[in-house]
């Protein structure tokens, strides 16, 4: 006679596999399957994946020009920085532009320009390449006429536990740009908008997001009224909170110059800052790495270490890692990447052992968690390898290029076929 | 005092407790130990209780029984090692990891399953959660029918429903240990 366990310890128990046999285990009965789907149990296993950290890796992404069929390739590259491997991605998600990561989801946005006239909108999608499974989001309420620009959030709200984009359009040219602001929630899978954004003060930099403390980050200017009015234009850092939905204004150093190719990151769960130094012959010969010691408080701002670029030629440094490197650009060697360690003030090239070549763009994020996120999405579509090839050649259709391929299109192609 | 091959005497010096498996077996273990179990611990808190009484287990088998002291004995005596010392603490996580492996390292299907219940059962938290762990990294590399025989549940998917799960997640089923 065999013991069963309980119902109460198959959570217990199913909260620290990996995925892929959640994924399998599915199959076992329909209890686990109703089990395995539920948001309780996805948001559990998240969190643990997070807290022991077993499975979490940090993504690279790459832009490759000349290979204009699949522009970007995803690396998984574990803590060591040895081993990679390459991850598929949606078929749909060829043209996209910005990318954003967040606690085992990715963000992707691709333009759509809306037909004759001058108007355009985001596609966005997400995506857990974890369980290889994608979701469009639906269209948002706002567009992005000629002259404006969108800047994307992509943040996680740990009081409601749910993934949330943020859409900010902005006039790109004025000097009193108005400011229009929507976000979406996953829990309700809509778009809402939010009035009274419009007298926003501040401009906001179309830069990356830096993600930290449930807020999303970047560098801000007080719009001015007219050219000559004597507002200063020093830079802050402008936020939204995922949690309450607030935008708020929070004050850079008092040192700091200006936010051309200056980075906020986030370095050890800390608003973090990079700043040039010494620039000569358009090549920048030091940086500085300040870190917000205390968050929201202006005077906690503290410069943690400066980087001698000396002899190497670096180009940006463009991220920050969870593990205190730093991933930079070294135009010497044909623009391979390399590793900064603050703690050894050592540089590491990596770019050989990835398969890096010259030319790649790499940007760097950080830890990706292991989740089920999407799962339990009616909508959430699962990736077909076979597509994915087949898609790459009909670039021609733009309406193919739109649909989401599901197995079922390709088995039921092969069926005409046969 | 009771006393068998599966369980020698403990240090006399302190005060002991006596435990009672489903089999009758009387386990004397020492009070600090005896309190890691939970629902022991509860047993006498409740007012009148005499610490000479006999606490009955009776879900819980002898051989499932002397495990867990052996465990919980030295579960103690390894949190009494620890410290404010930083590598005194990581040495006896170390150990305990070790003690943890031991443990399940020779345990049949069954056998881990009557010590989760055990465990489950006594309300011994730490034991319980490692246990579980110990199941999961058993099963994760394991075909559905071998999860479906260790936990004995139904199939209750029709052939369809099952195909249409199954070919959803293709990728998932590649590389699984042969049962």
């Amino acid at each position: 006679m065999s013991n069963r366990l309980p119902r109460d310890l198959w959570t217990e128990i199913l909260v620290s596999l990996p995925v892929k046999s959640l994924l399998r285990f599915q199959c076992v009965c329909k209890s686990w399957k109703s089990l395995i789907s539920t948001p309780t149990f996805i948001s559990m296993h998240t969190q643990h994946s997070e807290s022991t950290g077993n499975y979490a890796h940090i993504l690279c992404w790459q832009l490759r020009f000349k290979d204009r069929a699949t522009p970007y390739r995803l690396l998984h590259i574990d803590r060591s920085f040895n081993e990679f491997q390459e991850l598929e991605y949606p078929c749909q998600m060829r043209r996209h532009g910005v990318i954003h990561d967040c606690k085992g989801l990715i963000l992707f946005t691709t333009v759509i320009r809306d037909g004759q006239d001058d108007n355009r909108f985001d596609l966005l999608t997400l995506w857990n390449p974890a369980i290889r499974m994608s979701m469009t989001l639906p269209r948002p309420r706002i567009d992005v006429p000629k002259g404006k620009h969108c800047i994307h959030g992509f943040g996680f709200d740990h009081t409601s536990n749910d993934y949330k984009v943020l859409r900010m359009v902005q006039d790109s040219y004025r000097l009193f740009p108005v400011l229009q602001v929507e976000i979406y929630r996953l829990h309700t899978g809509a778009w809402e908008t939010f009035p009274g954004a419009d007298d926003f003060l501040y401009r906001i930099a179309p830069t990356w997001q830096a993600f930290v403390n449930g807020a999303s980050h970047w560098f801000g200017y007080l719009k001015r009224k007219h050219m000559l009015s004597d507002v200063s234009s020093k830079p802050v850092v402008v936020l939204f909170d995922m949690c309450d939905e607030q935008l708020r204004v929070m004050k850079l150093p008092d040192n700091f110059k200006g936010w051309v190719k200056n980075l906020l990151g986030v370095s050890g769960g800390l608003l973090s800052l990079m700043e040039y130094n010494d620039r000569r012959q358009d090549v920048n010969l030091s940086c500085s790495i300040w870190l917000m010691k205390e968050y929201g408080v202006a005077e906690s701002w503290t410069k943690q270490f400066t980087i001698d670029l000396k002899g190497w030629r670096f180009g940006e440094i463009f991220c920050f890692r969870n593990n205190e490197k730093i991933l930079a650009w070294n135009r010497e060697n044909g623009r391979e990447s390399v590793l900064y360690d603050p703690k050894t003030h050592r540089f590491i090239n990596i770019g050989g052992g990835l398969g890096i070549k010259a030319k790649d763009y790499l940007l760097s994020k950080s830890t990706l968690v292991e989740s089920l996120v999407l799962l339990d999405k009616e909508n959430s579509k699962q990736m077909c390898q076979t597509c994915l090839r087949k898609c790459q050649l009909c670039d021609s259709n733009k309406e193919k290029k739109m649909k989401i391929c599901t197995r079922e299109r390709r088995l039921s192609k092969a069926q005409e076929n046969s | 005092m009771a006393n068998n091959g599966e369980n020698p005497s403990p240090d006399v010096g302190g005060k002991t407790v006596k435990l009672k498996a489903d089999d009758g077996e009387i386990f004397e273990v020492e009070e600090a130990v005896a309190m890691e179990l939970q629902t022991v611990k509860s047993f006498f808190d409740d007012d009148g209780v005499s610490y000479d009484t006999v606490v009955p287990l009776l879900n819980v088998s002898s051989t499932a029984l002397a495990k867990v002291i052996q465990y919980c004995r030295r579960a103690v005596e390894l949190r009494a090692k620890s410290g404010d010392d930083e590598g005194a603490n990581e040495k006896a996580r170390e150990e305990r990891e070790g003690l943890e492996a031991e443990l399940v390292r020779e345990e049949s299907d069954e056998g881990i399953k009557e010590l989760i219940l055990a465990a489950n059962y006594l309300n011994i938290k730490d034991m319980l959660s490692f246990l579980c762990r110990a199941v999961g990294d058993r099963i994760k590399n394991k075909s559905v029918e071998y999860v479906r025989r260790f936990f004995v549940l139904e199939n209750d998917f029709s052939p369809e429903e099952e195909e249409r799960t199954r070919n959803e997640v293709a990728w998932a089923f590649e590389g699984v240990d042969a049962d």
